[in-house]
Formats: C-alpha cells, sequence, structure tokens
C-alpha cells in the first residue's frame, strides 16, 4: 500500500457514483466516524455492514523494553482499538487466491530460512549492553527459567534419542514406505504455474486443483464429505449430494475411511446456478442426511430438513413422507430465515 | 452498536430518511471496498487509516494433524487508529 486516498476525494467518488450533494456526503462520513467513536466509548464494539467490526481489546500492565536504548520499561494497562474486516469483505479482496488451499508437506521439513538481512550483523563489542542495566534479581529469575527448560528438555532428548536408535524390526518398513508415498504424492497433484516460475525453489507442496465432478475419489487423510464437496464443487454446503450417491458405502457421514472410493455425482447447473433437477437431487440427499442423523441421534438432523422444506420441493418431500417424522416436519416449518445455500 | 443504530442515528443528525441514509452508507462502504481491492489506503479523519497488505505464502503448522503445512497467499485487511481515538480510548475497559 503505497498510496492514499483523502477524505476530499473520497467524497467527491461517493457523490459521484450515488448523486448525493458533496456536503452530504462529506457530512455522513464525519457522523459515522463521529458514531463509531461513540459507539466504542458506549459499548465497546461498533458494526459497519459492508466493512466490518471495531472493538476494544484490553491489555494488562506488562514489563517491556524500550527498543532504541534497550532499557527495561513498565507498560502500563491500557484499551486498543481493534478492526476485523468483514467475511464478505475478505473474500472479495482474496477471490484472486479463492481457489488455493493450505496443503500439508510431506517429506522431511526443513526449518523456516531466516529472511536475509542488508544490514550486517554487529560484533559483540558494538552491540549496546542493555542486560548491564537489568537489576541482578531479573537476570536471576531468567537463569531460573532457563533452567526450568532444561530440566524438560533433557529428559524429552533422551526419550526421542532411545526411540529413534531403539533396535525394531518394525524399523526398515517404514522407510521402504515412506518414499513410495511421497513420489504417488508428487505425480498426482500437478505443479501451479506459478510455481513453475521459480526453479530455484523446492517443491514441497503443490496447491490442490479443483476436481471436476463426474468420477470417483479416493478418500486421503484429513478429508470429508465437506472438503470433497468444496475442492470439487467449490461448494461445501452441497456434500449431502456426495452421501445420496454413497448410501452403501457410508454409514456415518461424519466419519469416512481413507482408501474408500467416493462417487462424485455431476450437477447440470453450477453452484450458485442449480438447475430445478439437481435442486431435487441435492433436496433428496439432505433427506438422506437427516434421516441418518435422526437415526444417530443428533439434533443436527432437525437443520437438514429445514433447508429442504425452505427449498418447496414438495414433491421430493411426498416421495420420503411415510419416513420423515411429521412432527419434525411441523417443527421445521415454524422456524424462519433462509439457508444460505443454493 | 449495530448498524441499524448507526442509520437511526445519522437519519435523525443529518435529517435525511432512514432509507436515503441505508443507501448512501451502503454505496460508500462499497465504493470503500473497491479502493481498498486496488491496494490505496483510505485516511478517515478522526478514526484512522485503512490499508490492504498482501501477505506471501508460508510454511506454517496444522496443531491438529501434527504436520506442517504451507499456507497459501491472502490479502488482508489493516486497520491503525489514530493518534486522537488512540488516546481518547486509552483507558476504557468492557
Amino acid at each position: 500500500m503505497n498510496e492514499k486516498i483523502t477524505l476530499a476525494d473520497l467524497v467527491d467518488k461517493i457523490a459521484e457514483e450515488t448523486g448525493a450533494s458533496k456536503r452530504l456526503v462529506h457530512d455522513l462520513l464525519i457522523e459515522t466516524v463521529n458514531l463509531t467513536r461513540e459507539g466504542l466509548n458506549r459499548d465497546g464494539h461498533v458494526n459497519l455492514r459492508g466493512l466490518g467490526r471495531f472493538h476494544l481489546k484490553w491489555h494488562e500492565a506488562k514489563r517491556g523494553r524500550n527498543p532504541q536504548t534497550g532499557e527495561l520499561i513498565e507498560i502500563p494497562a491500557h484499551s486498543r482499538v481493534k478492526f476485523k474486516a468483514e467475511a464478505d469483505l475478505r473474500e472479495y479482496i482474496n477471490r484472486k487466491y479463492s481457489h488455493l488451499r493450505s496443503t500439508i508437506i510431506e517429506g522431511e521439513i526443513e526449518p523456516l530460512e531466516p529472511e536475509p538481512t542488508d544490514v550486517p550483523i554487529k560484533p559483540e563489542d558494538t552491540i549496546p549492553q542493555p542486560v548491564s542495566e537489568i537489576p541482578t534479581s531479573i537476570q536471576e529469575e531468567e537463569k531460573k527459567r532457563s533452567a526450568r527448560w532444561l530440566w524438560l528438555v533433557i529428559p524429552l532428548l533422551i526419550i526421542i534419542l532411545a526411540y529413534l536408535f531403539w533396535p525394531s524390526k518394525k524399523a526398515p518398513e517404514t522407510d521402504v514406505k515412506e518414499p513410495v508415498v511421497s513420489e504417488k504424492v508428487v505425480e498426482d497433484v500437478p505443479i501451479q504455474p506459478e510455481e513453475a516460475k521459480q526453479p530455484e525453489e523446492k517443491p514441497v507442496a503443490e496447491e490442490v486443483k479443483m476436481g471436476t465432478p463426474g468420477g470417483q475419489h479416493t478418500v486421503k487423510p484429513g478429508e470429508g464429505l465437506w472438503t470433497i464437496s468444496r475442492d470439487f464443487y467449490n461448494q461445501a454446503y452441497l456434500w449431502p449430494n456426495i452421501y445420496r450417491v454413497n448410501l452403501n458405502k457410508i454409514k456415518n457421514p461424519d466419519l469416512l475411511s481413507i482408501g474408500n472410493e467416493v462417487q462424485i455425482p455431476p450437477l447440470q447447473g453450477k453452484p450458485g446456478n442449480l438447475t430445478q433437477k439437481d435442486i431435487e437431487e441435492i433436496a433428496e440427499g439432505f433427506i438422506e442426511v437427516y434421516l441418518v442423523y435422526k437415526k444417530l441421534g443428533k439434533k443436527k438432523a432437525l437443520y437438514y430438513l429445514w433447508v429442504v422444506k425452505k427449498w418447496n420441493v414438495t414433491e421430493v418431500i411426498d416421495r420420503f413422507k411415510d419416513r420423515i417424522d411429521e412432527t419434525d416436519l411441523e417443527l421445521v416449518g415454524k422456524i424462519e430465515g433462509y439457508p444460505r445455500i443454493k | 452498536m449495530t448498524n441499524s443504530e448507526i442509520i437511526k442515528n445519522l437519519s435523525l443528525r443529518l435529517g435525511q430518511s432512514q432509507a436515503e441514509m441505508k443507501r448512501l452508507l451502503k454505496s460508500s462502504t462499497n465504493i470503500i471496498r473497491d479502493i481498498l481491492d486496488k491496494d490505496i489506503g483510505i485516511t478517515m479523519p478522526g478514526l484512522g487509516t485503512f490499508g490492504s497488505h498482501f501477505l506471501q505464502r508460508r510454511k506454517s503448522f496444522d496443531p491438529y494433524h501434527k504436520k506442517f503445512i504451507m499456507l497459501p497467499p491472502k490479502r488482508t485487511i489493516k486497520f491503525h487508529p489514530s493518534s486522537s481515538i488512540k488516546t481518547e480510548l486509552k483507558n476504557k475497559r468492557f
């Protein structure tokens, strides 16, 4: 962020866009700022829709160090104004990176490289010696603390070394298996073009690309129906659609076995622009999830029925009428609001 | 303080209808969003400065799976409160 815009420029832009007078827009912004200050003074938090939430965070008194002189100072207790951007705003500015996911790094872990600094390291003599200014009681305290850590670390190190060098039969097996897994991962996941531009960097982890529905998927460690749906449909909420076609393989939708092959049904439309047939099929999936959660005695079962009820897919509900509890249907009909799915 | 309270107070103070205030506030936040998206900071006198920052991809640790992970790059919104608001609210505790 190099450039900054002033209030006058902002007023001009808003007035031009909305057709309101500059005076009114100026007063609006100034009053919004005043109201934010008043709100923080009164409640300690202010919600501004479209932008985010301002709140006060209390910090207790603590000891710190003056970064310029190295001197120990007492920082008094104080409040700080914090701001958290709204989720929609965060998603909007990150829309270029929305397809990227965090990936588990396979193989040997290299320690994080320290950032290169242009400033040459000073010899010990030239570094200011703030330590001498610390009272002896504090020095003793710090020494005691480090001694306590040593007592914790030494037994841990002994246990780790004993585990590593203990003769066991299983050791060679693990040595053979590990490279096979890493090779497979490298083969499966294509390298992103951004990473291909940087040959000097080791391809430690590749970004997972969105899959195309209509095929089969083998469940990997850490995956669930939610994440699979997110990767294939770009919409995690549609996971009951996957559960619908895999009823025989999945007994509990919250638990998937690693290595299981899951079928991914294709969609006629796209998430956000689904066809009627898609909605009916997904509604069927939601009812199946309701039924299984009901059977397992989970309270969240009602949520899935509520979603179906709000979609007005009476034909699908009629088809399952014998299996759906009537009292649940009545109860769900009374709940207001509308689900975010579709 | 909620958004609806802000709109009510704005309409009282500026003598405009609540609907008009809601419309203006919404379009203002949309314009602010677009400015931040272009990597331009906004200074609001008496409140502070908003700006967007780019975070490179980085290594991190997933405590649930107990494995190292690579986090993708992303942009964040930063807010620096003005010195006047900082001194005003320094001793407020909720």
